[in-house]
């Protein structure tokens, strides 16, 4: 072969070379799948395996600080990510590669290392550093344009590769906003609404933890409500109180609206408050923090949380008139115990369930002793005041699981889950000698002493259906009422 | 099918490492888990080397459910780490385990950061550890008449800093003392000795109240005295190595651990720097109003509480904690195993130097175990890079030191009281 032959034929194999190496580099960038740690990593072996260079580095360039920092490095084909970083003054050969761009590439001798800009569309996204300095070998001349087109296709790749996990990342977040949406309109029930909504939180934000805190206003209050974690516990926080008055902690001062940037806080934004606000009112907190993982909350989902808290706001609103609807069709608005309809709707349930465990039940119904003579001589609001007053000590007298309501005009009635007979004349007298034993006050100058009377029944002993056992107190209340009133009938003691 | 076969799958571990020792890490921790399969043929491992810069961000992945593939079974852990990673429930409960190892065997600074806070949970082994001994130039020193004894105490080391800083020797400037760090930041572990050194601590002991603002803070007040006096200078923020340190030649004294005698002492080591390891000397951290004191640190192994192989994990730790395994590994990457019978070993050819680390482990104390510890230190480094800005800026005052920390400790108080 002539020389002339073999430096064609040396040139070829260059070349080959060349496009092999520059094929292989853009398939490795191209996989829509891979991440930029792994681009980065397969770019780096590359230069190992394939061209042989001892070590590699490759840089992310910040425009602002003028600084150079390591992504990862390769040494001998072992892969790391990099801590290091390198400031470029001016009179430093980098700030001409990377700054000015007035070199296309600085080859360091002593270092036996080659520099190169990794650019693409106009933009210097950092830097390449390849070098032979542990066999000491410099690297020929020739290599330099197969390594400037080996960072041109790096840069193009990994400006891809950013955009397409940027994409991903708004596709997760608009994901995540419909699905958190979804879930807090799911349910009208305010303790619901609030554990969907903290639980949603953490599970698609990733949040550390969630807590959220509402305004009482009638109280003057900023009040805790749920506190949601990532290792998966919710609880309530009714113990966390604050009065709202200016400069007892940042949450009262966004409620006041003291503080004009609420929504990032200090701590290495680690901790967001997010006011929920329904038609320009706030009315509550949500706090949001990466304390434990010291993770940045991003400004990306400080974005999502703000536009979502206008949703929360109004689904926290929606079951709060939820609550109060409910309240005032279960609930008589003037003794604030519950009405008769629900009462037998409620006791039909309990009922069942005590034939079902084979437990007692037991009502009592009492009225006021001569009430309508009253009523008529005092007039209504005096009568409204004295049923009020009634309708307190019952709530006072009664145990948790049992249930009032006000039967019509001035009799009440109560069931009592599992109380036998004795149980529920104890109670009875417990109601009977609160209102017969002290004042009713009806109102702040008048008081009056009042009597009632009062029936008993109990499941199953005195019968089997609510229709009979509401029959059967009935007819102990009447008892009652027709033997002199003032007193308490069993309908053991009439059957 | 395989039991029928009689042949069973192979248990398939994936350890995460931090590289302590560069790009060699692999090639030694490889030619430990030989050792390990040898005596554990159904077990084989993946090991993957994660860099401290990415471990935390990998291991809240883990937290977080956001990593899907290549879960770890055993981990590499900054001790300070472990109590965030028990509270949220990433790594798995040892107590069991460790009641099996004699604790007495171990340094008893390093079981510190084993437990949960608040209670007698264990979740990690220590692996190894690091404490903090002061490196001084004997040639510098001998050319003022001084010696190691003019580093007994906080004044007089002040003192000998006075006199040796911004000398010129060989055509270059000379400086007291370099920061322990890569750059010109300075974080807790820097802070603590000299804390602790003047009688103050971090926490109050029921953790709910920061005091490093009170008595710590006549500590915290002399060590940035010594930068007001440009003992320590300050070059710039960003730059790593900013001009060198202590053992590039061209500083006097630098408060260090184990590294050094590893590398920059090392003939064998590319990081060898020939003045530096002809003339140090080591000695314990200055005593201070309240006595000695310096910081002690290191990693603990753990395992995670993903893991499908709790068993295997476990030997695998096991393994890994024998005393021959740390002292090893701790000699390759520059740092002291946890267990006491592998410092002879590691001392052996050099017996000072040992002696000074044996002296200091009787005084070094460990950091607060708290599980927001991380956001903490964030809150106190920022303080720290807020009065170094000042001190560039000839604007510092022990009033502005004050004043800064107490918002500092005000700061933390809201963070101790967010988290139990």
């Amino acid at each position: 072969m002539t020389k002339k032959t073999a430096r064609i034929s040396s040139h070829f194999k260059l070349l080959r070379r060349h496009i092999s190496v520059l094929r292989e580099t853009k398939e490795n960038l191209q996989s829509s799948s891979m991440s930029l740690e792994e681009a980065l990593e397969r770019s780096l072996w590359q230069l190992f395996y394939d061209l042989g260079y001892d070590r590699a580095m490759i840089f992310f360039y910040d425009q602002e600080k003028l600084v150079l920092q390591t992504k990862q490095m390769m040494h001998l084909g072992e892969v790391l990510a990099g801590e290091e970083e390198i400031v470029l003054p001016p009179d430093n050969p980098l700030y001409e590669l990377i700054v000015d761009r007035e070199r296309d590439y600085w080859y360091e001798k002593q270092e036996y290392a080659l520099y190169l800009p990794l650019l693409n569309a106009g933009r210097t996204l950092g830097m390449l550093r390849v070098d032979n300095g542990i066999k000491k070998k410099n690297i020929p001349p020739a290599d330099y344009i197969l390594l400037a087109d080996f960072a041109n296709e790096l840069a193009a790749g990994l400006e891809k590769i950013s955009l397409l996990e940027e994409n991903h990342q708004q596709v997760k977040r608009l994901l995540t906003f419909s699905e958190i949406s979804t879930a807090i309109i799911s349910s009208l029930r305010m303790p619901e609404v609030l554990r969907l909504m903290a639980l949603s939180l953490i599970k698609n934000l990733y949040f550390d933890r969630v807590k959220l805190y509402l305004v009482d206003k009638k109280e003057g209050l900023l009040r805790g409500e749920v506190s949601a974690g990532l290792i998966g516990k919710i609880s309530r926080i009714n113990t966390e109180v604050y009065p709202l008055h200016s400069g007892i902690n940042t949450m009262v001062d966004i409620v006041l609206e003291k503080k004009l940037d609420p929504m990032y806080h200090k701590f290495k934004q680690n901790i967001v408050y997010v006011p929920l606000k329904v038609r320009r009112e706030i009315i509550g907190i949500l706090e949001v923090d990466n304390i434990l993982s010291q993770r940045k909350i991003s400004w990306d989902d400080v974005e999502l949380l703000n536009s979502f808290a206008g949703q929360v706001g109004l689904a926290i609103e929606n079951a709060r008139l939820f609550e109060e609807v409910d309240r005032l069709s279960t609930t008589d608005g003037l003794t604030r115990l519950y009405v008769f309809r629900y009462f037998k709707q409620r006791f039909n349930e309990e009922l069942a369930r005590s034939e079902r465990f084979t437990q007692k039940l037991s009502l009592i119904m009492f009225d006021i002793d001569h009430f309508k003579e009253f009523n008529d001589s005092h007039g209504h609001l005096i009568g409204d005041m004295i049923l009020v007053e009634v309708g307190k000590k019952v709530l006072q007298c009664i145990r948790k699981i049992d249930f009032a309501a006000r039967y019509g005009g001035d009799e009440f009635i109560i069931f009592l889950p599992r109380a036998s007979e004795e149980e529920a004349k104890i109670i009875a007298s417990r109601i009977f000698h609160s209102i017969r034993d002290n004042e009713i006050k009806a109102s702040p100058d008048y008081s009056l002493k009042l009597t009632v009377s009062l029936g008993i029944d109990t499941f199953p002993d005195h019968g089997k259906s609510g229709e009979e056992l509401l029959k059967r107190v009935d007819e102990a209340l009447y008892w009652a009422k027709t033997h002199g009133r003032d007193q308490m009938c069993s309908y053991s003691e009439i059957k | 099918m395989d039991k029928i076969l009689g042949w069973k799958k192979p248990v398939r571990l994936h350890l995460w490492v931090m590289p302590d020792a560069g790009f060699d890490t692999r090639k030694i921790i490889e030619s430990k888990l030989k050792i390990f399969k040898k005596s554990h043929p159904g077990v084989e491992i993946s090991l993957s080397i994660i860099p401290w810069s990415q471990a935390w961000d990998r291991l809240m992945n883990l937290v977080k459910r956001e990593e899907k593939t290549d879960l770890p079974d055993v981990i590499q852990v900054g001790n300070t780490w472990t109590a965030t990673l028990a509270y949220l429930g990433a790594i798995a409960e040892l107590t069991d385990e460790v009641s099996q190892i004699n604790k007495k065997d171990y340094i008893p600074q390093s079981w510190k950061y084993c437990y949960l806070p608040g209670n007698e949970r264990i979740f990690a082994v220590p692996w190894f550890t690091d404490l903090r001994v002061l490196y001084y130039r004997r040639d510098i020193l001998k050319k003022f008449n001084l010696d190691e004894k003019n580093l007994i105490d906080w004044k007089s080391f002040e003192e000998t800093c006075r006199i040796v800083n911004g000398i010129k020797l060989n055509g270059r400037r000379h400086f007291a003392l370099s920061l322990s760090g890569q750059r010109e930041e300075i974080w807790t572990n820097d802070l603590a000795p000299w804390i602790w050194g003047s009688g103050g601590d971090f926490f109050s002991e029921d953790l709910k109240k920061a005091i490093f603002q009170q008595k710590g803070l006549e500590g915290i007040s002399f060590f940035f005295n010594l930068i007001v006096q440009r003992f320590i200078p300050l070059i710039g923020r960003d730059t790593v190595f900013p001009i060198g340190n202590f053992f590039t030649g061209n500083y006097t004294f630098q408060f260090s651990g184990m590294w050094p005698i590893h590398s920059y002492f090392n003939p064998h080591h590319s990081d060898y720097s020939p003045v530096a390891a002809k003339n140090y000397g080591v000695t314990s951290f200055p005593s201070g109003p309240a006595g000695r004191s310096t910081f002690i640190g290191g990693s603990n192994l753990v395992i995670s509480r993903f893991t499908k192989h709790f068993e295997q994990s476990w030997q695998l730790i096991a393994f890994l904690s024998r005393p021959e395994v740390q002292s090893d590994y701790a000699r390759n990457i520059g740092k002291l195993p946890c267990q006491y019978a592998a410092w002879d070993e590691l001392f052996e050819d050099h017996q000072q130097v040992g002696n000074v680390f044996r002296k200091s482990l009787q005084f070094a104390s460990a950091l607060p175990v708290i599980s927001t510890f991380g956001t903490i230190e964030k809150i106190i480094s920022d303080t720290c890079r807020k009065i170094l800005d000042v001190i560039r800026f000839h604007e510092y005052s022990n009033e502005i030191l004050k004043k800064e920390f107490g918002m500092s400790a005000k700061d933390v108080e809201h963070i101790l009281s967010l988290y139990d």
